[in-house]
């Protein structure tokens, strides 16, 4: 917009609300052009606000901005600026500047007409907390600690070139200096004590301010807390002490969720006196930020109930790697990992790991690999990548008790073998764990997700058994004719493989992945088989046949049902029988 | 137990004598013109139609090329103005005779037997039927040309009744299970009872066992969205309900108990089909059947295709494929690499 065309909505503005905005001298270089004028709030106080255009108005909204700082307001940051709309939350009529400069107007009153010490301005305050008390903060931490559980503590904080976590253990935050934020423990590593006290339910939030004194955070302190945490902050008040640093971190519990935000004391008396009658006290607003499980998790949705179920993973190549990676990411956190291969440079393009994972004449097993990628992705994730001598899958099933330590039992390997023996252990030693199995088919027709164990009706064998017989048979469920050999072999059969992209891996794991929470928060509750379906023009081009249970679901896309029972399976029959 | 489903139905298309078997048709239908040709001005007018196992769908290929053709001729008269059946039987005869190597009138037909160079032998057996009586039913002629007068005489019959009686039953795949098993049956008594017919079960008392008996085994198959069926276990289960028909009965003469069957035609003249048998020959067709479940459970036993198939080939005989099982099977799945 030009110019002009700014100055005539602006000037529809000050007919249609009887303002008074009138072009500025000077205009902030971000800015095409601003206007000042004054305004009347509901408390009769008198304002100066500055509209500022950008010249991508009205693709942007106009700033509004408050002259005088010195007083806090909610919704104003720092420099006076008024968060008006989430704009990624609305759509606006571009065609319509001079409406959009009066709604943005109406909504700056509306936010500066809000009355301080009322129930929503408290709301409004909590909000946007994070920013205001990320812009007044001198100090920043990081806290792992899982607050819902504290309402008073002492907890240790280590500090390393000016980076701090504090943890439930000086170990934890230790952990994380090294793992995840690469620093080294050494003797310029230090420790502090870091207070963390819990403010009431229905507390109104701190008075703001950009500098606070320690009489005040005391006062509000023991105004806001339940008996019990007054009762331990007082012994804390009543230590004697000279010199001395704390860190204090408020828990505020806001409508939306737990604010968290600390303050650095420095206690410095001529002699031994309480703290709580300490004058000398320098007030450092800390801003804490929260990595701690259930925070971070919390934005992937998923339940906390997860932290502690264990899992095995059986492969990671390219459809298991992308599951360890969906496990992790949705906050499993104890994940075994066993996998025999070891990460080659024809793997980097459907798999998790990419070529920096690839040391030249050093190649490494996946699982290790894998491990080494996700722990240092994901903070919590704890991973076994299960190191032993022999890392076969034959091998691990021949103490078949293993099995029953887990939650669930998740089968990457492609390996049908494989997977009915797992299947025949668990029926015959009546091991309860679910068992997940997952595959590709080939050229991108699709892949499938199966789970088993979850209700004794039927079973994984109940797939590969003819239906009027007790004969072994191949996947009933597959997507190809029978009798077809899709192997390919560029260089040798040790490195035969067949042929589907990483995306079709990523969207197998993905079903799996998805699955795999449904288990493990109870939410299943039979044997399933999952089915997705891909295109199968290539696949039919280079000559193979699709087979009928392609034929008759492909349209639908996606296949999800019951396993249905075989009546003469050999396994889940006989047990059902026993 | 392993699906025998593909070994049952390669040996039903070994032993099925088709409908469609054009040979038949072509002999039934030169014989038919040579009766419409030749047939003398006496007779009345009549209209033909298949009969038999042939028209039935259960019929199977005779192991001695020895072929049944059953032919029925319905004459528009009333048996009531025909008092001797065999004048109209010697229309017939007469009519054809000549044609083939032999035309004999038998107890419940003209019978042509047709044999040329090579060629397996035929016999078309053509029933006569008086067809227009005034109770409005049918009667088949029965008696032999030089027969006493009491072996003489007009039948009750509905022979088309029956066709469509057994026909309708079942429908479509169902209906295909149902004759198939009729023919494993029939096969087995080809194997299992002697050749002269003596103590052999006909094969309408097998086919009538079946109606009454036969019950459809089948299972959904999920991935293909359709019926799969087991002809092993229909016949497993027609075996055991056979077995279970019989009843244990005091044989007077022989001094002895004897498993005994009976069943009756479910249309006219609702006699009973074993009513020819004696007791002591229904016997030995229990202990047949006996052994027959027995052989079925053998089989079922068997995890290996080809011992279940040497089991099956002593019941049904070499027409009965021998298969071996491969140690794996093929799949698409993969290592996920």
């Amino acid at each position: 917009m030009s110019l002009e065309e700014i100055a005539d909505v602006v000037n529809k503005l000050n007919l249609k609300r009887n303002v008074n905005f009138e072009l500025c001298d000077t205009t902030r270089p971000e800015y095409l052009c601003e206007y000042s004028g004054l305004v009347v709030l509901a408390t009769n106080e008198n304002i100066y606000l500055r509209i500022a255009f950008s010249k991508y108005f009205p693709l942007s909204f106009p700033e509004i901005y408050v002259d005088d700082t010195s007083v806090f307001r909610a919704h104003v940051g720092s420099s006076g600026k008024l968060c008006l709309f989430d704009s990624s939350a609305i759509l606006v009529k571009q065609n319509m500047g001079d409406q959009v400069l009066i709604d943005c107007f109406d909504q700056a009153l509306t936010i500066l007409n809000i009355v301080p010490s009322s129930k929503k301005y408290n709301d409004e305050v909590c909000r946007e907390f994070d920013s205001y008390w990320l812009a007044v903060s001198t100090k920043r931490a990081y806290s792992c600690l899982n607050t819902g559980d504290i309402q008073f503590g002492e907890y240790p904080m280590v500090i390393s070139k000016g980076v701090s976590v504090v943890a439930n253990t000086k170990n934890e935050a230790e952990a994380i200096l090294q793992n995840n934020f690469e620093l080294t423990i050494n003797q310029d590593t230090f420790e502090r004590v870091c207070i963390v006290v819990r403010i009431r339910d229905s507390s109104s939030m701190i008075p703001l301010a950009k500098q606070f004194k320690w009489s005040t955070i005391r006062r509000y302190i023991t105004e806001n807390t339940s008996s019990s945490v007054k009762r331990q902050f007082r012994k804390f008040l009543n230590k004697q002490v000279k010199h001395f640093v704390r860190y204090l971190l408020l828990i505020y519990p806001a409508k939306d969720g737990e604010i968290l935000f600390g303050f650095r004391l420095e206690f410095n008396n001529s002699r031994f006196s309480k703290i709580e009658n300490s004058l000398t006290c320098k007030v450092e607003n800390t801003f804490c930020e929260r990595i701690d499980y259930n925070y971070l998790l919390s934005r992937g949705g998923a339940a906390s109930s997860l932290k502690n179920k264990n899992v095995l993973l059986l492969g990671c190549g390219s459809v298991g790697g992308y599951i360890a990676n969906n496990l992790c990411q949705v906050g499993i956190t104890n994940l075994d990992i066993l996998d025999e291969d070891i990460f080659q440079p024809e793997n980097v393009h459907r798999h998790l790991l990419g070529f920096d994972s690839l040391k030249p004449n050093q190649y490494k097993y996946k699982s290790d690999l894998v491990k080494k990628e996700l722990e240092s992705k994901f903070l919590y994730a704890d991973i076994d990548s299960m190191n032993f001598s022999d890392r076969s899958v034959q091998a691990f099933i021949q103490e078949t008790h293993r099995l029953a330590h887990y939650d669930l039992i998740i089968s990457a390997l492609g390996e049908p073998t494989l997977n009915l023996e797992i299947n025949k252990i668990l029926a015959s030693y009546n091991i309860d764990t679910p068992f997940l199995c997952c595959f590709n088919e080939p050229y991108g027709i699709g892949g499938h997700v199966i789970i088993s164990n979850i209700d004794k009706h039927s079973c994984m064998q109940c797939l590969y058994t003819d239906p009027i017989s007790s004969e072994l048979v191949p996947f009933r469920g597959s997507l190809v004719a029978p009798d077809q050999i899709f192997k390919k072999n560029l260089s040798g059969c040790s490195s035969s493989f067949v042929p589907y992209s990483c995306l079709d891996s990523q969207q197998t794991a993905i079903s799996a992945s998805r699955k795999s929470i449904e288990i493990l928060t109870g939410k299943l509750m039979n044997n399933q088989i999952i089915t997705w379906f891909g295109n199968a023009d290539e696949f039919l081009a280079k000559g193979f046949a699709v087979s009928e249970f392609y034929i008759n679901n492909h349209q639908k896309q996606y296949f999800e049902s019951v396993i249905h029972t075989s009546k003469d399976c050999p396994v889940c029959t006989k047990t059902l029988e026993g | 137990m392993v699906n025998l489903q593909k070994e049952f139905l390669d040996f039903h298309d070994k032993i099925k004598l088709s409908d469609e078997n054009t040979i038949l048709r072509e002999k039934r239908e030169i014989l038919l013109n040579k009766l419409s040709d030749n047939i003398c001005d006496e007779a009345v007018t009549y209209t033909t139609f298949n009969q038999g196992s042939y028209a039935m769908g259960t019929g199977i290929k005779p192991e001695d090329d020895d072929y049944d053709i059953d032919v029925g001729v319905k004459f528009d008269i009333n048996k009531d103005n025909y008092s001797d059946p065999i004048k109209v039987k010697k229309w017939v005869r007469d009519a054809l005779d000549g044609h083939t190597k032999s035309v004999e009138i038998r107890r419940s037909c003209v019978t042509v037997t047709y044999q040329k160079d090579d060629e397996p032998i035929y016999h078309v057996d053509f029933a006569i039927y008086a067809a227009a009586n005034d109770d409005g039913k049918m009667y088949i002629a029965k008696g032999k040309e030089f027969s006493t007068e009491e072996n003489r005489k007009w039948e009750l019959s509905d022979p088309q009744g029956l066709i469509t009686t057994i026909k309708d039953k079942y429908k479509d795949d169902d209906a295909k299970q149902f004759r198939r098993v009729i023919r494993y049956l029939k096969k087995w008594r080809t194997h299992n009872f002697s050749s002269d017919g003596n103590g052999t079960p006909t094969g309408i008392s097998l086919t009538i066992l079946a109606y009454n008996y036969f019950s459809v085994s089948k299972t959904y198959d999920w991935s293909k969205q359709k019926d799969v069926y087991d002809d092993f276990t229909a016949l497993y289960n027609l075996a055991r309900s056979i077995k279970n028909s019989f009843s244990y009965k005091w044989n007077e003469t022989d001094s002895q108990w004897y498993h005994t069957i009976s069943t009756d035609l479910p249309v006219e003249p609702y006699n009973n089909l074993f009513e020819k048998m004696t007791d002591k020959q229904l016997n030995s067709f229990y202990t047949k059947v006996d052994t027959l479940l027995t052989k079925l459970d053998e089989v079922k036993g068997k995890d290996k295709r080809s011992d279940a198939c040497a089991v099956l080939i002593k019941i049904f005989g070499e027409d009965f494929p021998s298969t071996v099982d491969k140690s794996m099977v093929g799949t698409s799945e993969s290592a996920s690499l």
